[in-house]
């Protein structure tokens, strides 16, 4: 699991997802957790706050997932980032993969997977500390 | 690899032009000269924003700016072999697991972004 004092920013236009993916994080321990409501937001809040885990809607008012994805990793290649999202399309899934997306998560999800997840990208950082 | 946008034709990363029907297939930052896949949103070199911009041809350039594109589109570094690579990479993944289908499963993306994929 990553550490508890993770910093997270939840982007994502429904407030429903937002609130059901803080709930789940708190449960799990996280309590440094800011949101945005659209990718323009995000993406400020991503300057202003330098989180250290985003989760990300794709299909969002005035800058979609993509955009965002590529502005983060253009600033900050090691700033971990979880796509929630309801296309499986792969052509789709390719795209943030290349872009550096570190998961993709399908909608609708479970407190589970969101647990699991987080267990497996805090297992690659202890990798990659290793390494 | 760079697949030919034109005939399809898969070249490898060190070519410029595609080897079946001679089209250009990379396009040449018009900032930093950083020779980008087609298609690329941004630059990999100076991370311009490329979506506008047509690729530009060396010769056609100022002579500084033509030496500068030149140089850069003369050979690929370790580090642009290795994003090359690793997109390759991640398209055999996605292959591998997609098979044929279109849309995949939260199982498909689990293997894509897990610890295998790695």
């Amino acid at each position: 699991m990553l550490p508890h004092e993770t910093k997270v920013l939840l982007i994502d236009d429904s407030m429903h997802v937002r609130l059901l993916v803080r709930t789940i994080l708190k449960k799990l321990g996280f309590s440094a957790i800011v949101e945005a409501s659209d990718g323009e937001e995000g993406w400020r809040l991503f300057q202003e706050e330098s989180p250290n885990l985003i989760f990300l809607d794709q299909i969002m008012p005035r800058m979609n997932g993509v955009q965002v994805l590529m502005k983060i990793r253009e600033e900050n290649p090691d700033t971990r980032v979880i796509i929630l999202s309801s296309l499986s399309s792969a052509e789709k899934i390719l795209q943030v993969k290349e872009i550096g997306a570190n998961h993709y998560i399908l909608k609708p999800f479970t407190r589970e997977k969101i647990s699991d997840v987080l267990s497996e990208l805090g297992w690659q950082m202890h990798e990659e500390a290793r390494s | 690899m760079n697949s030919c946008k034109h005939c399809g034709t898969p070249n490898s990363p060190q070519r410029h032009y595609c080897k079946n029907c001679g089209r250009r297939i990379v396009a040449f930052c018009s900032q930093c000269g950083f020779a980008n896949e087609m298609g690329t949103l941004f630059c990999g070199g100076c991370g311009l924003k490329l979506v506008d911009s047509e690729p530009r041809d060396a010769a056609s350039q100022t002579p500084k700016a033509a030496s500068v594109m030149q140089e850069s589109a003369s050979s690929l570094s370790t580090e642009e072999l290795s994003q090359l690579e690793k997109i390759n990479k991640h398209r055999r993944q996605t292959l591998d697991v997609a098979g044929s289908r279109q849309n995949l499963e939260q199982e498909d993306l689990d293997k894509l972004f897990g610890k295998e994929s790695k």
